[in-house]
């Protein structure tokens, strides 16, 4: 369910396939390596020198708090943030000699769909509590439910007390699904030209007999959509 | 002036018509631009889609124009892609450019003449070359935005926007200012080069999320493009499927969905037709295959092979099956049958289409201008072929723009669209993934600065007014998707790394310069020379 990020593994990562955009093509294999090194090395090694350059020196924190969770794709979303030394400072003179060893957490907390900001507990459908490192500043998390609005909150664990720091605006995670048609006798054609639309049939070729039943439909325009998005020879 | 709502004759039906065709190509490349280098290898980006794309692609639609074929085409020029065509120093630099080709290909000719395998693709080179170098420094007077923008006036083209710098929106959703100044400094840079205000925008990635519509509307937009999914997916289901537009929930603003089966028929690297084994192959190009002391001229200046645009073989084949060389008869013969095929495929789509909708369907199908020509060599052909096909060889599909079919059927269902994209994966996992996802804790900081900035500096004039100015460029190059794209593909990346913390390293020390009243004009003269995009730039887009 959850994953760390900045480990060996990415998030959600999925084989790389060698169609698609089409730079990203597969081209012949020799002389694609080549013109790879030969872009890489060029960046690599000394260029001509340029009559003046700008520094590139950005900072990696910025001394404040924060936290921003960004969706993903319909399974995933991922969370960054920052907790400043005047924080950690806050909450040591608040919590004198009980600040020890804090622990820090996410807590995945599930809205109800007309939920917008507010994680009380009357708001909130469910909350996950996931164990991160302590010196972590980002993190990739699977979400239970798709097509649902969710907070992350960074809190610590600190003598066994759960303290929450911050929180991020609620993020829209996408269904992926198809929702429900505004007729429910979805009329005939209206299937024909979902199904059409999906990939699933061609101009016509496929008759309406041979069509899925309506309880199948949904189901197979969903599965289609997918693979249609994960076969890249239809990505851009 | 023309009036936001023209439209053209050639767009009316006949009664034959079963259905319309919306080919969309979307023209875009990052701003990149380097006056502090002589030789900068990233600025080739341009110089070779100028080449093999833009002015192949001019050419094609003016001969069509010329002959009275009646077409209508959606192009997307994106604003980095606007201000790099109208640049001074790029347009002398591509000048320079085409001239060490021509010369090339001049050698070409006399290396390969007792091979006529390779003396025909030379001579083909030093044919094109010469007529791109005339195109544009003659015809067009190296003014490439005149020349599709009087396309735009005639009728033949309908030109739309795109973000700023191509931001991927969906990561700045919660920033609201961040994405507006990304739409309006684009519609601002349209008008400005267009004589006409746009009205309709190609979203950078497709990337779409729910409620974005209120800000396209209030831009003025009519209209823009998601992938299949994102109507799809929408709320509630669309009755048409991508067949015909929805409107958004949120604000009037129409929403256009890829069809698949034309994208698959193009697109796709197994089943699509650029692979074919007759077309040209991109990878064998002779900057990689010739002596280096023979090539080193052509060549990046330090030595590193590139691509000069001299490729001399078919693709042939899968594996290692010996490269065959190019035939230029036998790849303009396919490209022929080809738009013949799409054709008739569109037209029976088309037809089974029309046979159960109560209206005539529209098919979108749109891609990125440099696959035509750039990366599938025969492409610009291949589009003439079908467009003259389709104005003379049938009734059943006539080509359209979003604009001529909301003109048509301006009464269309109402959904929410889904969140998406078309990148692998259909949503932002190109954009945000491991390989890139450090670079939003720092663009999201900076806009937040900069909104600040706008806000507190309600009438700053003079030397602030350009600080303000100048970080607002930073800003917008900064959030360009092409660097994280890069990031993921893993080649170019050091470029890609080194443009990003740039932009917002001189975000930051401006920022900081302001703050500490400490404004350094050198250091802004130079800024506003090197990153020169959008001179009208109005930070208070950000407010």
């Amino acid at each position: 369910m959850r994953k760390k990020i900045r480990n060996k593994g990415i998030p959600g990562k999925r084989a790389e396939t060698e169609t698609g955009r089409p730079s990203e093509r597969a081209p012949d294999r020799q002389t694609e390596k080549e013109h790879q090194e030969s872009r890489s090395a060029s960046v690599n090694d000394n260029r001509i020198k340029p009559h003046y350059t700008f520094s590139s020196d950005i900072p990696d924190m910025y001394n404040e708090t924060y936290i921003c969770a960004l969706p993903r794709n319909p399974d995933w979303l991922y969370v960054y943030w920052e907790i400043s030394p005047a924080t950690i400072q806050q909450l040591k003179n608040r919590l004198g000699e009980h600040y020890t060893d804090p622990q820090s957490l996410l807590r995945l907390v599930q809205l109800e769909k007309s939920g917008d900001s507010i994680p009380s507990k009357s708001r909130h459908v469910s909350a996950d509590i996931i164990n991160i490192a302590t010196d972590s500043e980002s993190w990739y998390i699977k979400v239970p439910e798709t097509g649902r609005k969710y907070i992350v909150e960074y809190g610590q664990l600190i003598d066994k007390e759960y303290i929450p720091i911050c929180r991020t605006k609620p993020v829209d995670i996408p269904a992926s699904s198809l929702n429900e048609p505004t007729n429910e006798n979805i009329p005939d054609p209206a299937v024909d030209l979902m199904l059409i639309s999906a990939g699933l049939i061609h101009k016509g070729t496929v008759k309406r007999k041979t069509a899925p039943a309506s309880h199948d439909r949904t189901a197979l325009i969903v599965k289609q959509l997918n693979q249609n998005r994960m076969n890249s020879g239809l990505i851009k | 002036m023309c009036s936001k709502h023209y439209i053209h004759d050639m767009s009316q039906p006949s009664k034959k018509t079963k259905g319309f065709l919306c080919l969309v190509l979307h023209a875009h490349l990052p701003f990149v631009r380097h006056p502090e280098c002589e030789y900068m290898m990233e600025e080739n980006w341009f110089y070779e889609a100028l080449t093999e794309t833009y002015l192949p692609l001019l050419s094609v639609f003016q001969n069509l124009k010329n002959d009275n074929v009646p077409f209508r085409i959606t192009m997307s020029i994106t604003p980095p892609l606007c201000a790099m065509f109208g640049d001074e120093l790029l347009k002398e630099r591509y000048s320079r450019h085409i001239n060490k080709l021509i010369e090339l290909a001049g050698k070409e000719v006399d290396r390969t003449i007792k091979h006529p395998e390779f003396s025909q693709p030379a001579m083909m080179y030093l044919e094109r070359f010469s007529f791109c170098k005339m195109l544009y420094e003659d015809v067009y007077n190296r003014d490439m935005i005149s020349a599709f923008r009087q396309l735009q006036d005639s009728g033949h083209l309908e030109i739309i926007t795109c973000g700023a710098t191509h931001g991927f929106l969906p990561t700045m959703q919660f920033n609201p200012n961040a994405v507006r100044a990304q739409i309006f400094t684009a519609v601002n840079s349209y008008t400005l080069c267009m004589n006409r205000s746009p009205r309709g925008i190609w979203l950078p990635e497709c990337g779409y999320y729910p409620g974005l519509e209120k800000i396209l509307h209030e831009a003025g937009l009519d209209f823009f493009f998601i992938d299949t999914h994102g109507v799809l997916f929408a709320d509630p289901q669309p009755r048409y499927g991508v067949y015909a537009p929805v409107y958004c929930k949120e604000a009037p603003v129409a929403v256009f969905g890829r069809d698949m089966e034309s994208s698959r028929q193009v697109w796709s690297a197994e089943a699509g037709y650029p692979g074919n084994p007759l077309y040209r192959d991109f990878y064998r190009d002779i900057g990689f295959d010739l002596d280096m002391d023979y090539i080193k001229p052509y060549v990046d200046p330090i030595g590193i092979r590139i691509h000069t645009g001299m490729k001399y073989y078919r693709i042939t084949g899968k594996g290692d099956q010996k490269k065959l060389p190019y035939n230029r008869d036998l790849a303009m013969r396919t490209a022929n049958e080809h738009a013949g095929n799409f054709m008739f495929n569109r037209e029976k789509q088309a037809e089974y289409l029309s046979s159960i909708m109560d209206r005539n369907p529209l098919i979108v199908a749109p891609y990125d201008a440099e696959l035509f020509g750039h990366w599938w060599y025969e492409g610009p052909e291949w589009l003439n072929y079908l467009i003259r096909k389709i104005a003379f060889e049938q009734d059943a599909i006539h080509l359209m723009t979003p604009s001529d079919y909301l003109y048509l059927y301006p009464k269309n269902q109402v959904c929410e669209p889904s969140f998406s994209s078309w990148g692998e994966g259909g949503y932002s996992d190109v954009w945000l993934r491991e390989d890139n996802d450090w670079i939003y804790r720092h663009l999201h900081r900076i806009e937040e600065r900069m909104v600040e900035y706008a806000t507190k500096y309600e009438n700053a004039d003079g030397l602030l007014r350009r600080t303000l100015n100048q970080m607002a460029r930073e800003l917008l190059l900064a959030q360009s998707s092409d660097w994280a794209f890069i990031m993921k593909t893993g080649t170019m990346v050091q470029y890609a790394v080194r443009r990003t913390k740039e932009h917002i390293a001189n975000f930051l020390r401006l920022y900081d310069d302001i703050k500490f009243s400490r404004i350094d004009e050198n250091f802004i003269n130079l800024l506003e020379s090197h990153n020169n995009i959008f001179p009208e730039m109005d930070y208070h887009v950000f407010r």
